[in-house]
């Protein structure tokens, strides 16, 4: 039974907390008035929460935060004392959050039937129908927690209208867009959502919405709420604002979860997603952000309404600010290519600079690539786009077009519009090819024309919401994203369910280079140890297609936009190089390419570097790959051990493939603990009874002679001149060796021209290089020898492969390569020294392995045990257990495995700052392994 | 994070005794057993036993001896009275309210054997204190509010004045707000027929401040003329009912109908809603006419009982504003608020034409007349009407349904507004249609029952000419206005500016 109010006249609405059966009071919704120096205007709001009208008890608590002027207390004391529904506390003061903490604290155990709580400042008001009108909403909204207000001003008036679906992406990023003078359910407040007290100098309401998202809680804004807010001219608020800077940095950095890049992300898709996807054979319109995740589909209908509702009220509505024509086969086609979201990623970024962007297919078996065309100057469509995509603000021009004779030129092969091409190479099938009935240009047309004749164009057309807009439009929220993520565009790629480490190999290029090799090696491990893989090529947009491969790559992508594979303005010990604000560092759009990883691994990628200090700000684990250090023109050690030096301290781990190169890097600066030597292992997969097959057909078919092999460029590093000198002086010598000379002919001014006509003079043919692992096998099986007499090198992944077919190496001892051949046990080192001596060691080793059969079969004996003692998944463990450590609860697999048994030399020190135990040797001692510097 | 006291931290008797320290005066009573404290003091207010401080918590006792904690401080402490060896317990207890905020310590009676007769005087004192604490706020807040009530004297008389003045000089500004014109070819369903008992709602576009009129197209108004209808408007913030009107359905035209409301809206800006029903269940009920298709669902016409949108379409509405507090000038089709119909007194009543009425305007005889720029122009910004004469014969210019029922007189100001124009002729004729007001022109016949002529009067360069046309009868029915203009000599018509200004009308009633 409510008491009602006869014995009070003049107010003939309250109703009054009731004292039960157990003498306790009674109230389904506690109104919180905090007061501190607003000792007048209480009595408005309290007058206000007294005139509510609701057919349930209310409970007005006022809480007198230590307020010093007197009059606060006369009039907090006579409202409790004239009415059974008021409750007036004083507390010391502590700041607004502590007076509305302390009485939150009092309503909840005050009234165990409290089901909200409505916080009303002392200088506010709200309507008699608010608290009825309010709860009724929350309790038939499905997920609602909290109700908030538009923003109605008096004093200095102004109206806002915050009537849209609630968005947490517009919430964390925007602005504080709920007022503290909400309806908050008890499960809320239950759940320990309280106001920050140490917040004293605004935004404490923002901070508390964060809070109940954190919590997984939703708010949602009732159009006619009755909140009245006082403005005048000078308030707390404004204070706020004049240090909302700092005062954001302290949110930023409480709710790190909320402001990343993935929680973003995640919320544009459900909220306001990105892309809208026409697919010729359906009436229904995909909404995505990240298209391989479960999302919204619209009727073409309910669309075509939305984007007419978008018009006219923009910061309420919105549709998708990039539309793409395209049918949900072929983006299945190239989702299984693993370029779906590349391609996404890149025609949203051409859409900014062009008014369409076509995509087409080609079928490539050997590789997959991405080529951008421009079109116009003589070059033309060459065939019927199977994709189109354009920005909304195109699609808007063209619906506002009197005429549609411009867009109408997209079916020719010359469009009036500006157009980029995006021709997509892989292994697509004939059907993958094939056009639909109604191909991406006729349901592109079709759209617009579903648009420009709705009837809701000829609707309204002008704004009906009164309130002024203060919200940004709706449709351009990707922007928010873009600003809060400083990247642009953000890769569309959501995490996945059950959070995988993702893991980003980055590559200058993606060819078959060994930095490649042990990259795929890698990410061969790394899928196996249950991440997430991704390949990143900022190079030439060419993925070469390597079996061992398949299935590796979550996604392949290209950067595909003439990014600089080295250079820079800056300089670091005779190094150009690029920092985070050069233009040339491209920030933003790097930034937005690798948004969503866990960790990057960088294989020498020298520009990447500028960026990686802001991506691991963002938590991201930033790994260094180093394999070799070249040699200048004139001798001088260079290349990306240096660059290493320079950007030391974002690395949070430097892998090495040898232990020369950890010992080099420990020694100019880098600390050991954050260096992990990974052991190279032959660059691609064999079985042992594969190794066993082939090493036996060696002895078949011989001739006598010694077969002699090189695998490589023909280029100075590798030493060619030294192999040419040595092949005519063994001829001279009348030593009959059998030579196979393999690799790209790289025109040569030292030389003295092409190395392939020069080898024809010796009646020796070079041959074009190998890719495919099974020739290279048959090749490394057939040889005795594999000569490297390079001037330079890392630990080459050939010495690897060769020494596993039972290829005896004959190297020169540089780089790492005296870490991969024990001389005269497993190889030959031919000492690192100048041409003459290294031709010289070259002549001489060949003629002894041709003249004595029993040290070759030795050698090759030994060659293939050691190598048999070599896998990339023993080699990585060290880098999985330090995954493992960074990331204890994502790379579950890692946890079983117990750290090796080798241990260190030379340092105590193990990286990660983990226990010996838990973490990885640097130097992993070997008897057969010395340092050769 | 604040640690939130759950109900195992502080039982639920506790918070029922705490409660009650909340809501009374309270006599707080320190080292001194209850047998000491005579029960008719114990009736006469709440006393309650301090007996210390455990975990931040006070801990009391009541007249039973029973224990319990209190987070709060006591609302308002009359005094605490306390044994004078139990220095360390008050002191306890005067902390305890100081770490609470209190800014005064509770007065601190002693209480000994003997002395209780000086206690309870002290507390006499002070509870006289309180009282004349609160009869001087009591007087303070009396000349505040005499100041405030004078206030708004000095207010309500200005602005009394300041609305006479509006209203003598046909002042009001009666401004089209919002329109959304009726569909040219809508699927038109029988809205108010396709909704429920509680009929159609409509929010509207504009805020509430200042409207004057909302106005409804009507496409058909059925065959009956006895259905009852009412409309309202409702402002949602705080779900005020703003105006109210009871109409049959032949009140209502085709066309627009203005719902007048009693006096345009003021105060704070909020959202209306029109609400629209039809009082009995009938079958034959107006044709609403709707406008374009509407992609806002909030603003779609919407069923009264469940909010759910009947149309995907707005009513083809008009919203009238004007002075916020102002009554509107009524004009037809216009269908006063409940409210001003009941407020209504006898006497005359002297009504402007509001000057957006004025740009209805038209020409009537455009079978007569014709130029190749408008004849007839509505001039906003002057309050006026041009009316260009023909060089023979006369032009006409119509306001439709501008003249209210009853009307005794209609006048209207005449004048050329250019220095090289020939006199020109000027009339007005109140009239239900152009017959019959052509015939009042051409003197071919006396003026009916409700017609009203006011004669020509020529007007040369630098002249005001006074129109006036009274009715013979009154009537009570909505007529046209019809006014003309002639040249006084035939031929000559050029730069003849004649301008009619000032339309009002003496009703009666």
């Amino acid at each position: 039974m409510l008491q009602h109010t006869g014995s009070r006249p003049g107010l003939p609405n309250v109703r009054y907390a009731r004292f039960g059966g157990t003498g306790m009071p009674s109230a389904t919704v506690a109104i919180v008035i905090p007061v501190y120096k607003h000792s007048v205007l209480l009595t408005e709001a309290i007058d206000a929460a007294l005139a509510q009208q609701a057919p349930f008890n209310i409970a007005v608590v006022i809480v007198d935060d230590g307020c010093p002027f007197p009059e606060t207390g006369q009039t907090g004391r006579a409202y409790a004392l004239a009415y059974d529904n008021v409750y007036y506390l004083r507390k010391a003061n502590g700041g607004l959050s502590s007076a509305r903490n302390h009485g939150i604290d009092f309503a909840l155990r005050s009234f165990s039937e409290l089901e909200a709580i409505y916080f009303l400042d002392a200088d506010n008001r709200i309507t008699p129908s608010a608290i009825r009108t309010l709860l009724e909403f929350m309790q038939s909204s499905d997920g609602v927690d909290w109700v908030y207000p538009n923003i109605d001003k008096f004093g200095i008036e102004w109206n806002g209208n915050y009537t849209a679906e609630y968005s947490r992406l517009l919430h964390v990023t925007f602005d504080n867009i709920c007022e503290a003078g909400s309806l908050v359910s008890r499960s809320l407040l239950d759940a320990g959502v309280r106001f920050d007290e140490s917040m004293k100098s605004g935004f404490e309401d923002w901070d508390f919405w964060l809070q109940a998202i954190s919590h997984g809680f939703k708010g949602a804004n009732y159009p006619f709420f009755g909140f009245e807010y006082r403005q005048r001219a000078e308030s707390m608020l404004r204070d706020s604002n004049r240090t909302r800077d700092s005062i954001l940095g302290y949110i930023k950095d409480k709710h790190k979860k909320l402001f990343s890049t993935e929680t973003l992300l995640g919320w544009e898709h459900e909220e306001a997603p990105r892309f809208v996807a026409f697919g010729a054979d359906t009436y229904l319109v995909d909404l995505f952000t990240d298209p391989a995740v479960a999302h919204n589909k619209r009727s073409i209908e309910e669309f075509v309404k939305t984007f007419w509702a978008a018009q006219a009220e923009p910061e309420t509505y919105g549709v998708p600010p990039f539309w793409l024509w395209m049918s949900p086969a072929h983006r299945d086609a190239l989702k299984s290519c693993g370029l779906l979201h590349n391609v996404l990623w890149l025609t949203e970024r051409l859409s900014a600079t062009h008014h369409f962007v076509a995509i087409r297919f080609e079928s490539d078996k050997d590789r997959l690539a991405i080529e951008v065309n421009e079109l116009g100057e003589g070059k033309e469509l060459a065939k019927k786009p199977l994709g189109w995509m354009c920005s909304l603000d195109i699609m808007k021009q063209c619906v506002e077009d009197k005429s549609d004779d411009w867009i109408r030129t997209l079916r020719g092969a010359n469009p009036a519009p500006k157009i980029a091409e995006v021709v997509v190479r892989g292994p697509f099938s004939a059907e993958d090819i094939q056009g639909t009935a109604l191909s991406a240009t006729n349901s592109l047309l079709a759209t617009l024309g579903a648009l420009r004749e709705s009837g809701y164009r000829h609707g309204p057309g002008k704004r009906w919401i009164w309130r002024s807009a203060y919200f940004p439009n709706r449709s351009k929220y990707f922007e928010l994203l873009r600003h809060s993520a400083g990247a642009s565009p953000v890769m569309p790629r959501l995490a996945r369910e059950g959070a995988p480490l993702r893991v980003g190999l980055l590559l200058p290029i993606a060819t078959f280079g060994g930095v490649e090799k042990v990259a795929y090696a890698a990410a061969r491990v790394l899928k196996k140890a249950g991440c997430e893989v991704h390949l990143y090529v900022f190079g030439k947009p060419v993925y070469n297609h390597i079996a061992d491969n398949d299935g590796v790559f979550e996604t392949i992508n290209f950067l595909a936009d003439d990014y600089p594979l080295w250079g820079g303005p800056n300089m670091f010990s005779g190094h150009d190089l690029l920092m985070g604000h050069d233009e040339n560092a491209r920030a933003e759009e790097v930034l937005g390419f690798l948004s969503g990883l866990d960790v990057v691994i960088n294989n020498q990628l020298a520009p990447a570097n500028a960026i990686f200090g802001e991506l691991r700000r963002r938590g991201v684990k930033v790994v260094n790959y180093v394999h070799v250090l070249d040699s200048s023109e004139l001798g001088r050690p260079a290349g990306h051990p240096y660059l290493t030096l320079a950007y030391e301290h974002i690395y949070d781990s430097v892998l090495t493939c040898s232990r020369d190169m950890a010992e080099w890097l420990h020694g100019m600066g880098v600390p050991v603990a954050k260096l992990l030597h990974i052991p190279n292992a032959a660059g691609y997969p064999m079985t042992p009874e594969d190794v066993k097959r082939l090493s036996d057909t060696r002895q078949q078919d011989r001739d006598g002679r010694l077969r002699a092999v090189f695998l490589g460029r023909l280029d100075r590093q590798k030493g060619i001149e030294r192999i040419f000198a040595a092949a005519r002086a063994l001829k001279r010598k009348a030593v009959d060796i059998d030579w196979r000379i393999v690799g790209s002919d790289v025109m040569d001014d030292g030389a003295g021209g092409s190395w392939k006509e020069r080898f024809a003079e010796l009646g020796i043919r070079v041959d074009p290089p190998i890719y495919d692992s099974r020739r290279l096998s048959r090749l490394l099986a057939w040889a005795d020898a594999f000569v490297l007499p390079s001037r330079w090198e890392g630990a080459p992944l050939t010495i690897i492969e060769a020494q596993r077919l039972g290829c005896v190496p004959v190297a020169a001892d540089v780089g790492a390569v005296g870490e991969l051949i024990e001389n005269k046990v497993d190889g030959l080192l031919l000492r690192s020294s100048d041409d003459g001596v290294v031709t010289h060691d070259l002549i001489t080793a060949l003629e002894t392995l041709a003249k004595s059969e029993r040290l070759l079969r030795s050698l090759s004996a030994n060659a293939a045990q050691r190598s048999a003692e070599r896998s990339w998944d023993k080699s990585l463990q060290p880098f999985l257990r330090q995954l493992h450590n960074w990331f204890p609860d994502r790379l579950q697999s890692i946890r079983r495995t117990k750290a090796p048994v080798a241990h260190i030399s030379g340092s105590p020190e193990t990286p990660g700052g983990g226990a010996k135990a838990e973490g990885a040797p640097l130097f992993q001692q070997r008897g057969r392994q010395t340092s050769v510097r | 994070m604040t640690v939130v006291a759950t109900q195992d931290t502080f039982p639920v008797h506790n918070a029922a005794r705490e409660m009650l320290l909340l809501k009374e005066l309270t006599l707080i009573v320190v080292g001194v057993s209850r047998q000491e404290i005579p029960g008719s003091l114990q009736e006469a207010v709440k006393t309650v036993w301090f007996e210390g401080v455990e975990d931040g918590y006070a801990l009391f006792s009541d007249e039973s001896a029973g224990r319990f904690q209190v987070a709060e401080a006591p609302l308002l402490p009359l005094a605490v009275i306390m044994d004078p060896a139990a220095t360390e317990a008050k002191d306890e207890l005067l902390k305890w309210l100081q770490q609470r905020g209190a800014v005064q310590s509770p007065p601190i009676i002693g209480w000994g054997r003997g002395g209780e007769v000086e206690a309870v005087s002290s507390m006499v004192g002070l509870v006289a204190d309180h009282v004349k604490s609160g009869a001087r706020r009591l007087v303070l807040s009396s000349k505040e509010l005499k100041t405030l009530r004078s206030l708004n004297d000095d207010l309500q008389n200005r602005f009394a004045a300041l609305e006479a003045f509006l209203n003598r000089h046909g002042l009001q500004p009666l401004d089209l707000l919002f329109s959304n014109e009726p569909a040219e070819n809508p699927l038109n369903p029988n809205v108010l027929a396709s909704a429920s008992i509680d009929g159609v709602s409509q929010i509207l576009p504009v805020p509430s401040s200042g409207v004057s009129g909302v106005a409804v197209h009507v496409e058909q108004t059925g065959s009956r003329s006895d259905i009852k209808l009412r409309a309202q408007l409702m402002t949602l913030e705080d779900q005020r009912i703003v105006d109210t009107w009871h109409f049959s359905s032949g009140d209502l035209s085709t066309g627009w109908n203005i719902f007048g409301l009693s006096r345009s809206t003021a105060g704070l800006r909020r959202t209306l809603e029109f609400r629209l029903q039809v009082e009995e269940t009938e079958d034959e009920v107006p044709l609403l006419s709707v406008g374009g298709l509407q992609p806002v669902e909030m603003f779609q016409v919407r069923d009264a009982s469940n909010d759910l949108p009947v149309l995907k379409n707005s009513l083809a509405l008009q919203v009238w504003g004007g002075i916020p507090g102002v009554s509107m000038p009524p004009h037809a089709n216009y269908i006063p608020a409940q409210s001003q119909q009941v407020n209504q007194d006898e006497g005359f009543r002297d009504m402007p034409i509001a000057p957006g009425i004025l740009e209805h305007a038209s020409l009537a005889n455009s079978d007569e007349v014709s130029f190749d720029f408008e004849a007839i122009m509505p001039l906003p910004t002057e309050r006026a009407i041009g009316c260009h004469p023909p060089a023979e014969g006369m032009t006409i210019g119509q306001l439709p349904a501008a003249c209210p029922p009853q009307v005794i007189r209609m006048s209207a100001k005449a004048f050329i507004d250019n220095s090289r124009a020939a006199d020109i002729d000027f009339a007005i004729v109140v009239a239900k249609d152009l017959g019959a007001a052509k015939a009042l022109f051409k003197g071919e016949r006396e003026q009916a029952v409700g017609e009203a002529f006011s004669g020509w009067k020529t007007v040369s360069f630098g002249e005001t000419a006074h129109l006036s046309a009274f009715a013979g009868e009154r009537i009570g029915v909505w007529q046209n206005v019809y006014f003309a203009t002639r040249m006084s000599e035939a031929g000559g018509n050029d730069f003849a500016w004649a301008k009619f200004a000032n339309f009002r009308a003496v009703v009666s009633g």
